[in-house]
């Protein structure tokens, strides 16, 4: 058998299989939870579900919870472990984790903060995902566990990778590689940036879990803290999303960068580089900020999608090169070589498309100029779920349909439905998406259960938000049929699908040569295309604005 | 028409005071608003856009304004703060 990510996967040691197993199920049962909540959510929002608006706060803050920290960084942990672990025996050597005993404590503290949270969520006031302590000051209690959730996460998030580092490291040596290859390294930066996230976890709600047990004085800056975190959380997910289409392109076929292993670990490195200082975005809508640094903050806010921009560049250009050198012709002829047999190519692939839509529409939010005609509207949720679950929900379940076989000796189940629920949910997404920009636009709030205002708002806000229900309706059952066809291939009779093995693609033999790709550069220039067309209409909207607004200053 | 007229809003939960302000045309107004509990916003509904502004606990927010055209418009609250936080509105008419 050839030495391969897939033939890897076999060889790990059983404890090593139980934490990662672990792991991915506990995502899954996030993913549902969360999933349910925002289900919940979107149908009192649409008016279909008739409940105090209390209730629905509630619903959101389970589904914020669940789906935004737990789901996103259960399955992060168990990608980055499992492939950690996988990698270590890359060139040969034996596979498994390193310091296991980190693992297993980061493990346990991050299902404790999960259960935690969910606990916080319906014994007080709603938290809402922020745990926000000012709204929360008359409930200590409430802010004491919702706290300790985060807190015990944020460890999480610093031992799990941990261990992660301590294997990649070990399969170097003088008997070995003398360094990492781009997925090692790519292993080894999004290990860096969990801990960094867990970190930043911890200094934002560690000082509101002191205030609770009476040991320090009220959070005056939870504010400050939460938004670094925030940032980290927009962003890391969306390199694991690509680090994770990176690991599918060599599971799935067998393809390494037409470019070399150097510029993909210098793409990966960009995220370093371009993530931190592209914050001051969020800070638009803040009364007194100077305004050179609103200029700077949408200068740099151009920058943000360059990292993400260029793996899927890499990406893209290596399958078509590759694939084009099997055989396959014409401008998009190469798209059917791919290895559509496993559902891990539709899913991944119907994110790509997600992840154009949601570039396209992000820069128009990060535009100072338009940040206070968008930012707090239904523009935000409609356009981030084309991240948060067209790109990166999507590219974490390929992630783990291609992982959990691997571990579990079991084929998944129901593959023909787990390739078409993608394109369902996709559906859904389209219409929840397409309806949230346009409520934004016309300034529907986000965070308000009942949009009427009594009567007071134009009517047509809640024709909005019922297709905003139905659409978040179809997507959020489409992933709940998803997110339960992976937890059921967990057990049963053990065996492998040979399709789901992909013995035929390894592409790593076939001479690539100097083959044209154009589908990336073109997709780039459709994605420059849809942005400036979005941002266009923002401005004309605008103009429309009939005020004259000047000078917001603070004191 | 007189200089730039100040006009005084304060947010807490869960409702704007005044309620409800009439504004003259072209007239231009600084904005004088205070969240007095805990973090608000106010955001002008204007059918097709909007304009918003976020409001720090304690901290004085100012924000010069002239309308443009007629209108009676929707101000909501744009930052969650509780569970009466939907009921959160007032309306400013201008005429």
């Amino acid at each position: 058998m050839s030495d391969t990510i897939i033939s890897r996967l076999r060889t790990l040691p059983p404890q090593d299989r139980r934490l990662v197993i672990a792991l991915a199920i506990a995502s899954l049962l996030a993913l549902i939870i969360g999933l349910t909540g925002g289900l919940l959510t979107a149908l009192v929002r649409a008016g279909f579900l008739n409940v105090l608006p209390e209730s629905g706060y509630r619903y959101l803050s389970v589904h914020g919870v669940s789906a935004f920290f737990y789901w996103l960084y259960f399955a992060q942990a168990a990608l980055v472990l499992g492939f950690s672990a996988v990698e270590r025996g890359n060139g040969g050597g034996p596979t498994g984790l390193l310091r296991r005993s980190l693992a297993s404590l980061g493990i346990g503290a991050m299902m404790l903060g999960f259960a935690l949270g969910l606990v916080a969520t319906v014994m007080g006031s709603p938290p809402l995902y922020d745990g926000n302590a000012e709204l929360l000051a008359d409930e200590p209690l409430t802010v004491l566990v919702f706290s300790a959730g985060y807190v015990l996460l944020g460890l999480g998030l610093m031992l799990v990778p941990a261990s992660a580092i301590a294997t990649l490291l070990s399969s170097l040596g003088r008997d070995r590689r003398k360094v990492l290859d781009a997925l090692g390294f790519a292993l080894l930066a999004w290990s860096g940036f969990l801990i960094v996230t867990g970190f930043a976890a911890i200094h934002a709600f560690l000082p509101s879990l002191l205030w609770s047990l009476g040991l320090a004085d009220f959070p005056v800056g939870q504010e400050t803290g939460w938004h670094i975190l925030f940032h980290n959380l927009h962003y890391l997910p969306l390199m694991a999303t690509v680090l994770v289409w990176y690991i599918l392109m060599q599971a799935l076929t067998g393809t390494k960068s037409v470019f070399g292993a150097r510029f993909s670990k210098i793409v990966f490195s960009l995220y370093l580089v371009f993530v931190p200082p592209t914050s001051l975005y969020h800070m638009f809508l803040d009364p007194g900020l100077p305004e050179y640094v609103k200029v700077a903050g949408s200068v740099l806010s151009l920058f943000v999608s360059v990292p993400t921009l260029t793996a899927f560049l890499v990406i893209i250009a290596s399958l078509e090169v590759h694939a084009r050198a099997a055989g396959a012709t014409g401008l998009f002829g190469w798209i059917r070589k791919l290895p559509w047999e496993h559902p891990a190519t539709t899913a991944a692939s119907v994110a790509v498309i997600n992840m154009m839509l949601g570039i396209s529409l992000a820069f128009v939010l990060i535009q100072e100029k338009l940040a206070p005609l968008l930012s707090d509207t239904f523009f935000v949720p409609g356009y981030f779920h084309f991240f948060t679950v067209g790109t990166v929900s999507l590219s974490l379940l390929a992630g783990l349909s291609v992982l959990l076989p691997g571990l579990t000796g079991r084929s998944l189940r129901m593959p023909s439905l787990l390739r078409i629920l993608p394109w369902v949910a996709s559906a859904g997404l389209l219409v929840f998406g397409g309806a949230g920009v346009i409520a934004g636009f016309m300034g529907v709030p986000r965070r308000v259960m009942d949009v009427s205002y009594g009567g007071e708002a134009p009517a047509f806000w809640s024709t909005l938000m019922a297709l905003v229900g139905a659409g978040g309706g179809v997507m959020a059952l489409a992933l709940l049929a998803y997110a339960a066809t992976l937890l059921a291939s967990f057990v049963g009779r053990r065996g492998v699908n040979e399709n789901q093995e992909l013995a035929g693609f390894q592409w790593s033999d076939l001479p690539s040569g100097s083959t044209a790709a154009w589908t990336g550069p073109l997709s780039i220039l459709v994605i420059a295309a849809a942005m400036y067309g979005f941002g266009a209409i923002g401005f004309e909207l605008l103009q429309a604005v009939p005020l004259i607004a000047t000078g917001t200053a603070g004191h | 028409m007189l200089g730039t007229v100040e006009v005084l809003m304060l947010a807490e939960r869960y409702y704007f005071d005044p309620p409800a302000l009439r504004f003259d045309l072209g007239q231009p107004y600084r904005f004088r608003m205070l969240a007095a509990d805990v973090a608000h916003g106010a955001s002008i509904q204007f059918g097709e856009g909007a304009r918003m502004i976020r409001l720090a606990a304690g901290t004085e927010t100012e924000l010069n304004v002239t309308f443009t055209r007629p209108g009676s418009f929707l101000v909501y609250c744009t930052s969650y703060c509780g569970p009466g936080h939907d009921g959160m509105q007032a309306r400013i008419t201008v005429a």
